[in-house]
């Protein structure tokens, strides 16, 4: 075999990548699978002082160096170029420690810090005779891992959307990698026995990632009295390592918690113990090191939905109560945890918005719990789903990928090729797209489809934004979602909006099930409305309600008017004389129309047959013959026309006949 | 390159008796012209499949193809006018001359400008995905701005005081002289207003092809006339020593356009991009201050001004107010809109055009 000749006595692995957790943990997990497969000399971890890696890397036997490397995006023009110097002179120690090192691969797993050693691999390139592999965990890359994609032979990706934002063409999906903890099997009982709990406790892990989120320590401390409720729980609470100038994880959280009377808490280093009637219910870590065996022993994970944490929760086949991170880009965490909400692999909490802070709703918190911890059937089924989501074949991948890298076989790897767009971009970029989607849900399911929930938390702070078009998207949410109950507020601000806005509000009205009385007040507003969009789906909101709409005269009469009105748009007429035909009886139908039979103008001689269809279908026309008559006289011949290109309607139809074989 | 090794051998005293035509400019155009439509209707097939085969699909509009949809025709065929320009010029082009060169780089230069574009649509399979309106602008400029500025420095071969100089149509003498900094801001302005608004009246199966055709053709014609010392001076024209081979540079992107649009008529089997649109768009802008006819633009190109017009009201104006003031703009669209079937829309905007290029005629002989 090449591979045996070529690297006899094994080979140099450098890693690197860190910040988070999220970062560093796939790092070693692709260290511990290479290790498994392959005889690996010498290891070496570039790493950041002070940030997760520092924390994690030790425990794993791997020796660790520092080098200086900064974040990038989002800073203002002077400090980008103070970063770049950070960068740059990162860059340099890297290399001295490549030149040093002498690797035969560098694994770089994200994180700011990775950027300078991918550069400085690249540079050395020529000299040295080595293999880059980056490894994107997230959905959506952050700038510097753009920049790094190019630089690298092979990307790792854990999404297959994540292609369509990588600039590198060299992906490789992988899944996940979690660390061999995870990969083995294991027996909950034996490892709640190992950390000293009785086997009939529950046990619940709180935990928001190595860093720690403030929204899940908040409500948890907020909420201890009615955690303390339940019997037979325990609840492992990981706080985080978070201590920055505005937020200090564990001092703050403890300091929420000692201030909560009839409970008693005892701190101790660094754990914090709570006992209610002496009887132990809590226990809040500030970094929890051994934390896959409390993730093994728990009964339900209460977790943030980052790419790391849930590929832990799939791999361990776990109950989990996700609470996704607001406003990362792209909303990418909650898609995530959408995405898997949607096959059954677990529950869903959103974080609200309220007062320009994020927070998680105490009561939903409480009884999601608790009703996850009352219903095991519910818990097993979820855990049984996680369990057949999680992806199975990353140590395959990567050990045959990692093969052909060091055989300089490049050319023989699978790279993914075309382009996954996420779901998410495409509503993000059209966002009638996800009016199209929201519109095509079933009403049944519009209280528990997730992407409706989700939307529907997001009105608020599209409707208070002071860029009307943020506000349009809000009104075109509430139009297809059918929240009945915002339709007052639209009313009540209909005349201060902006023209697509107004426009917007009806639309919104004609989704409605249901009449309501204001509707008839905003079609006669609509009606006399300078634009003509607005016009036109006013009377397009009386065709839709006409029935209930019928006892307004004042609004039929000057519909009737506008059919007459010089200057008048052709959209508003077309409009108007489809509604004719639902006010008018035969005769006054067709004699008010009849000018129009032979008009100049295609769409309006088109909306005459709209017209005549609308009334057969509500059969409002009694005498239908004198309509045939009448209809025999107009023109035909028009200028407009759809194509039909044949050969495509063949090809579609080909291809349908052959999957249709197939099925 | 033929008038060059012609030139040689005449001046070393060998002579063929029939290579003399080549002195004609307009034997060298029409040429010139015949190559490069023979050059896309011999090899346009074969191109097409290729940028098919490397996934050069157009993806405007649904995202499901649908027998009526256009989306998956192959893009970036403007790769095949700049291709059969190149390869036509090569033969009957002069480049000794400078306005050719210019010419040549800036055509060239946008094209590679507009292909970037299309890749990345073609990449992230959206036409939303293009280069961002920053980067394009950025781009362009980069070339816009040093053109201004060799247009005011000595390497321009043009008369020195005419530089500067306002001609405006149907007006025989100059109406007043500009100081350099703002006829250079104006050069830049106006560059990229004719760049973009060729640009953005490429939405329709030949619609670009044909006006493009049109407008290029009456600045061929002044071009002839402007270079042309005896008619220049019978017309009453600034007579511009050099600008002759620009008819030669026109009529064979002529030529090139045409061969494209044999393809690019409805229906279209490939579509131009906007490697093509923004190319014959910097072509425009550049041969209208080549010839001093930079205020004949809104005549030649009447229709393109009111597309950007129409497009720029609706898009920036009509935003703000937060209502449509078209139907649908760029103005092309309001007519499918309001029920014009493509192929009569762009008809009719065909003849819409050469009533404006006849206007612009017009202004040869009224002065």
């Amino acid at each position: 075999m090449a591979f045996e000749r070529n690297f006899k006595r094994g080979i140099n692995i450098l890693l690197t990548g860190g910040g988070t957790g999220g970062h560093v943990i796939p790092c070693v997990a692709i260290y511990e699978i290479l290790k498994e497969n392959f005889n690996i000399r010498k290891a070496l971890y570039l790493g950041l002082k002070g940030k997760a890696e520092d924390y994690i890397v030790p425990s794993y036997n791997i020796p660790l160096h520092y080098i200086n490397s900064s974040p990038f995006a989002g800073f203002s023009f002077f400090k980008k170029i103070r970063a770049l110097l950070k960068i740059s002179r990162g860059v340099f120690e890297s290399m001295l420690e490549i030149i040093r090192f002498k690797p035969n691969l560098i694994v770089a797993a994200g994180g700011y810090v990775s950027a300078p050693v991918v550069v400085a691999g690249f540079l050395l390139k020529p000299f040295f005779k080595y293999s880059i592999v980056l490894d994107e965990q997230n959905l959506v890359p952050g700038l510097l891992n753009k920049v790094a994609s190019l630089f690298a032979d092979t990307v790792f990706v854990n999404f297959k959307e994540s292609v369509y934002f990588i600039w590198s063409n060299h992906c490789v999906y992988t899944g996940y990698p979690v660390r061999k903890e995870y990969r083995v099997d294991y027996s909950v009982e034996e490892e709640k026995r190992k950390l000293g709990f009785k086997e009939k406790e529950k046990i619940v892990l709180i935990t928001g990632g190595s860093i720690g989120a403030r929204t899940i320590n908040k409500v948890v401390a907020n909420s201890i009295e009615n955690l303390a409720e339940f019997k037979d729980t325990v609840f492992v609470h990981s706080i985080g390592l978070n201590s920055s100038k505005d937020y200090n994880a564990f001092e703050d959280t403890v300091k929420i918690l000692q201030s909560k009377g009839g409970l008693k808490f005892e701190v101790e280093g660094e754990i914090i113990r709570g006992f209610k009637e002496e009887k132990l219910f809590y226990i809040g870590m500030r970094f929890i090191r051994n934390i896959f065996e409390y993730q093994k022993a728990s009964d339900l994970i209460v977790s943030r939905a980052g790419a790391g944490a849930i590929s832990e929760i799939l791999a361990l086949s776990k109950a989990a109560l996700l609470i996704p991170k607001r406003g990362l880009p792209g909303d990418h965490q909650e898609l995530n945890a959408i995405g898997i909400a949607e096959k059954g692999g677990c529950e869903v909490l959103f974080e609200r918005r309220i007062d320009g802070e994020d927070c998680i709703d105490k009561n939903e918190f409480v009884s999601t719990v608790s009703e996850l911890l009352a219903r095991d059937e519910v818990r097993k089924k979820l855990s049984r789903k996680a369990g057949v989501l999680f992806y199975d074949k990353t140590e395959e991948v990567i050990v045959d990928t990692v093969r052909r890298l060091l055989n300089g076989e490049k050319e023989e790897i699978n790279f993914l090729s075309g382009v996954y767009e996420p779901e998410f971009v495409k509503f993000q970029r059209y966002f009638d797209n996800l009016v199209h989607y929201l519109d095509a849900i079933p009403e049944k399911e519009r209280s528990t489809n997730l992407y409706a929930r989700f939307y529907s938390l997001k009105i608020d702070e599209y409707l208070g934004s002071q860029d009307f078009m943020v506000v349009n998207r809000g009104i075109k949410l509430i139009g297809s979602l059918r929240l009945n109950d915002r339709y007052e507020y639209l009313y009540r601000h209909f005349d201060s909006f902006k023209g697509f806005l107004r426009r917007n509000v009806l639309i919104a009205f004609k989704k409605s099930d249901n009449f309501y009385e204001f509707f008839a007040e905003t079609v006669k507003k609509g009606l006399q409305d300078s634009y003509f969009e607005v016009r036109r789906e006013a009377i397009s909101l009386f065709i839709r309600f006409f029935r209930e709409m019928s006892c307004f005269d004042e609004i039929k009469e000057k519909i009737l008017e506008k059919i007459y009105e010089r200057f008048e748009s052709f959209e508003v007429i077309c409009e108007a004389i489809k509604a004719s035909a639902l006010i008018l009886d035969e005769d006054r139908f067709i004699s008010l129309n009849r000018r129009f039979l032979t008009h100049r103008n295609v769409r309006i001689r088109e909306a005459i047959l709209d017209a005549v269809r609308l009334a057969m279908k509500f059969s409002s026309f009694e005498d239908v013959e004198k309509l045939s008559v009448f209809l025999k006289k107009m023109l035909i011949t028009t200028s407009e026309f759809k194509p039909v290109f044949s050969v495509r309607q063949k090809y579609f139809d080909t291809l349908k006949a052959l999957e249709g074989k197939n099925d | 390159m033929i008038k060059i090794i012609i030139d040689l051998c005449q001046a070393n005293g060998i002579h063929f008796g029939f290579f003399r035509l080549v002195n004609y400019i307009t034997f060298r155009a029409l040429m010139g012209m015949v190559f490069s439509l023979f050059f896309c209707l011999v090899y346009g097939g074969d191109l097409i499949v290729l940028l098919y085969r490397k996934g050069m699909k157009d993806t405007s509009g649904e995202d499901n193809v649908t027998p009526y949809s256009k989306r998956g025709t192959p893009t970036a065929g403007g790769l095949l006018i700049i291709i059969s320009t190149m390869f036509s010029l090569f033969f009957w082009g002069n480049f000794t001359n400078t306005y050719v060169i210019v010419l040549l780089v800036g055509f060239i230069y946008t094209g590679v400008v507009g292909f970037i574009d299309d890749f990345l649509k073609v990449r992230f399979k959206s036409s939303l995905s293009g280069l961002s309106q920053m980067g394009k602008t950025l781009m362009l400029m980069a070339f816009i701005l040093p053109f201004a500025v060799f247009f005011l420095s000595h390497l321009n071969p043009m008369p020195e005081q005419l530089k500067t100089l306002i001609y405006l149509p149907f007006y025989k003498t100059p109406v007043l002289s500009l100081p350099p900094i703002i006829y250079g801001s104006f050069i830049v302005f106006t560059m990229f207003s004719i760049v973009n608004a060729v640009n953005i009246v490429d939405g329709m199966d030949g619609l670009l092809g044909g006006t493009g055709i049109i407008a290029i053709g009456v600045y061929t014609v002044f071009a002839y006339v402007i270079g042309n010392s005896a008619l220049s001076s019978y017309l009453l024209f600034p007579y511009i020593p050099g600008v002759e081979e620009i008819v030669i540079f026109c009529s064979i992107l002529i030529g090139a356009i045409a061969g494209f649009l044999w393809f690019n008529t409805y229906p279209a089997e490939v579509f131009m991009g906007d490697t093509g649109s923004l190319a014959i768009g910097s072509v425009l802008g550049m041969v209208a201050f080549f010839l001093k006819q930079e205020f004949l633009f809104p005549i030649v190109g009447g229709l393109f001004v009111f597309e950007i017009f129409s497009s720029f009201l609706q898009e920036k104006i009509g935003f703000k107010m937060g209502r449509r003031i078209f139907y649908r703009a760029p103005y092309h669209h309001t007519l499918t809109y309001r029920g014009i079937a493509e192929p009569k829309a762009v008809v009719r905007l065909w003849l819409i055009s050469i009533v404006f290029a006849l206007i612009a005629l017009l202004s040869l002989k009224i002065r």
